[in-house]
Formats: structure tokens, C-alpha cells, sequence
């Protein structure tokens, strides 16, 4: 009898305490990896994105009041897209060599950032090129080093893939497909 | 007999244990803020053209997170780690009000404001409002956000900003904050846990 006693509030007990445990959502990744010599690129996707073309098309920017002192960004000037972002792991088994460059057809332009976090202040920098150590890897990902596609030509939307072509210094060139996600923590 | 006994009062006494969430609420991921007071009251403009005023969120748990839709990587995760943490409340959802304010007046509208929470979820309440009113609020909430050139990039300027989750409780304190990229399932727990412990006046 004691016993079921003791049994009943330890399992009570346990439902009590921090039953929940940290679940870290991985980003699932490319079942096919890309090699380039000794690169191989995996765990690869980009974030969802909306098109510049589409935004001028949208019916309620008429009829929208816009105060002049208010979302400025109409007039003039590039109309701006949504930005998406592409993360992915380099892995390395061979001599060092940089990514040095990116270019995909859903979007403009293509830029190598980083973002670097000042107490909670985050930064993003551009970088001329993203270094692959040897025997090493570089992992692009959220809060960190990423690929920035600017002027989105099409929507981007979970579930699409798009063509990403990759320049290393050393490697050459390597085209990856790049699934859309939902932004996950890490 | 006396077993049957045993047994009803074991069952109530786990059952009470559940119920009380064994005395006070404790937090995964979210920072309380000790001796919480009343939230900065604001009123700014949603991407719909509705007026968004603070004080009238009173019953929901506010989620504030300053941002803009040029951002590719910070405010893309917080928006979306928010709404997935929200989706995980399930009926729940409801109860929890997700903001973004724009700290970039300049490029964002309403339009480029709409199409960008839409992309994590369309209950997202994307606000600007005049400059001033935007200053305002920035500065009641500590929001650093400076605007910097980057002059080889296509972006053309950036604005390094505070990156933090603001998280209103349903009586309108500033109850916590929690960083832009939290677990979702913990941040949906935590507001669970907000949910279960706090009283709607």
C-alpha cells in the first residue's frame, strides 16, 4: 500500500518538475549532399521571401493612407522586396579555401553577410568572403554568417527550391538546390 | 474497502498537486522582470490601418518585437520562432497578440509591412505610425537603433537594433523579455505558463 503511495507521488512529483526538455528543431537538410572536390555542402535553406514586382502590384497600396512622414520607402528610388537569407554548412576535408561569392536567378543581387551581436544589439556586415578552414567547416547560419539574396524576383515560399550557385576561391564553382524554410533556432 | 480508500485519496492528492502546478510558475526560456509594472502605453498604426493601441491588448499576452523587412536574418527568426511558439498554443493562439514595430519609417509602408508578417503569420500586426510617435515608443522601451550606411552593399543601408522580444503580460506589465532566438517550444511553454498563473483583471 505504501508503496503505491510513494509510486503515485514520485510520478506526480515528476509530471512536476521540468518535464520539459529543450527540443532543438533541426533544419532538415538536403537528403542529397553537394561535393566539390573535398567541399561538401549540406543542411542548406534559405527563408521564405516576397517579390518586389508582386509588392507594386498590391491593390491596397492606393487605397492604403500613407501620411508623408510614414513608410517613406515609397517614393523613389529601388522599390524594396522582401530579403531572404540561405544558411548551410561547408564542410571541408582538404586545404583551406573561402567562399567568395553566390548568385541565384530569384534574386538580384547576392551578398555574403554577417551579423555580430553588441549586448543585445545585433549588426549586420557585409564580408568579402566567408574562409573554410582546412579540415574544417563553416557553418552559415541564423544570427551568423549568411547568404543574402536582395531583390527577390519571385515569391519564396516554404516548400520552393531554389538553384544557388556557390564561387570558392579555390574550388570553383558548385550549384546547390536550397529548400525554403521557416526559420528554426538552431 | 481501505484500499479503494487509499487509492481515492492518492488520485485527489495528485490530481491537487497537478492542478496547483506545485505552488508558483517557473520559466524555460522567457527573463521575468522582478516586480513587473505597467507597460509603456502606446498607440500606433497597424499594417491595416487600424489604429493598434497597447492599452487595449489588456486579456492577451503581447509579444513586441522592433524590427525592419529589409532585416534577412535577426527579424526573420524572432517573427518566426514567435509564431511557431504561438501556433504550438494551439486554440490558445488566440490569446497572444504577436507586434512588430518598424524601426526603418523610411523604406517600410504599410504594404512591404503586410506581405512580411505574412510570410510568418498573417495575425502578426506589422506598426509604424509618425515618426515621433515611433521615437517615442523606441525610447520608452530602451530600443537602441542607429541607422548605418553600408556602402558596397546593394541593401544601401542597415539599422542595428535591439533584438530582444518584448513579452506584455495580459494585465499590460512588461513582464519579461526573451532573446530573437529562443526554442519555440519553450517560448510557447513559458506562455503556457503566463497563460495558467496569471489572472486577466
Amino acid at each position: 500500500m505504501k508503496r503505491l503511495i510513494l509510486a503515485v507521488l514520485l510520478l506526480v512529483l515528476a509530471a512536476c518538475g521540468s518535464a520539459t526538455t529543450p527540443t532543438t528543431v533541426l533544419n532538415s537538410s538536403n537528403s542529397a549532399a553537394n561535393t566539390l572536390g573535398s567541399l561538401t555542402i549540406d543542411g542548406s535553406f534559405a527563408r521564405p521571401a516576397f517579390a518586389a514586382a508582386t509588392l507594386m502590384q498590391t491593390p491596397t497600396m492606393a487605397t492604403t493612407p500613407v501620411s508623408p512622414t510614414m513608410g517613406g520607402g515609397m517614393g523613389g528610388g529601388t522599390m524594396m522586396g522582401s530579403n531572404s537569407a540561405a544558411y548551410m554548412t561547408i564542410r571541408n576535408t582538404g586545404a583551406a579555401d573561402s567562399l567568395i561569392a553566390a548568385a541565384t536567378d530569384v534574386a538580384g543581387k547576392v551578398e555574403l553577410h554577417t551579423v555580430t551581436a553588441d549586448g543585445e544589439v545585433m549588426k549586420m556586415e557585409q564580408v568579402e568572403k566567408i574562409e573554410v578552414p582546412a579540415n574544417g567547416e563553416a557553418v552559415l547560419k541564423p544570427g551568423g554568417f549568411h547568404i543574402m539574396l536582395l531583390e527577390i524576383k519571385q515569391d519564396l515560399k516554404v516548400g520552393d527550391t531554389l538553384d544557388l550557385t556557390l564561387t570558392f576561391e579555390k574550388a570553383g564553382k558548385i550549384t546547390v538546390k536550397v529548400p525554403v524554410q521557416m526559420p528554426s533556432a538552431q | 474497502m481501505k484500499y479503494a480508500h487509499w487509492l481515492l485519496a492518492c488520485v485527489l492528492l495528485g490530481l491537487g498537486l497537478s492542478l496547483s502546478g506545485c505552488g508558483t510558475a517557473s520559466y524555460q526560456i522567457i527573463r521575468p522582470i522582478e516586480n513587473p509594472t505597467a507597460a509603456p502605453d502606446f498607440s500606433l498604426i497597424d499594417q491595416h490601418g487600424a489604429e493598434f493601441h497597447l492599452a487595449e491588448q489588456r486579456g492577451k499576452i503581447v509579444i513586441l518585437f522592433f524590427g525592419f523587412t529589409a532585416c534577412p536574418d535577426v527579424c526573420p527568426l524572432a517573427l518566426g520562432l514567435s509564431a511557431q511558439a504561438r501556433k504550438q498554443l494551439g486554440a490558445d493562439g488566440d490569446k497572444v497578440q504577436i507586434a512588430f514595430v518598424t524601426v526603418d519609417p523610411e523604406r517600410d509602408n504599410p504594404a512591404t509591412i503586410d506581405r512580411y508578417v505574412s510570410l510568418f503569420d498573417s495575425t502578426i500586426l506589422g506598426l509604424n505610425g509618425e515618426t515621433a510617435a515611433v521615437e517615442a515608443v523606441k525610447k520608452e522601451y530602451g530600443v537602441h537603433a542607429q541607422r548605418r550606411e553600408l556602402p558596397d552593399s546593394a541593401l544601401q543601408y542597415t539599422i542595428d537594433h535591439t533584438a530582444g522580444l518584448y513579452i506584455i503580460d495580459q494585465q499590460g506589465r512588461w513582464f519579461a523579455m526573451a532573446n530573437h532566438d529562443v526554442d519555440p517550444t519553450l517560448l510557447a511553454t513559458d506562455l503556457k505558463t503566463m497563460l495558467q498563473y496569471i489572472a486577466v483583471e
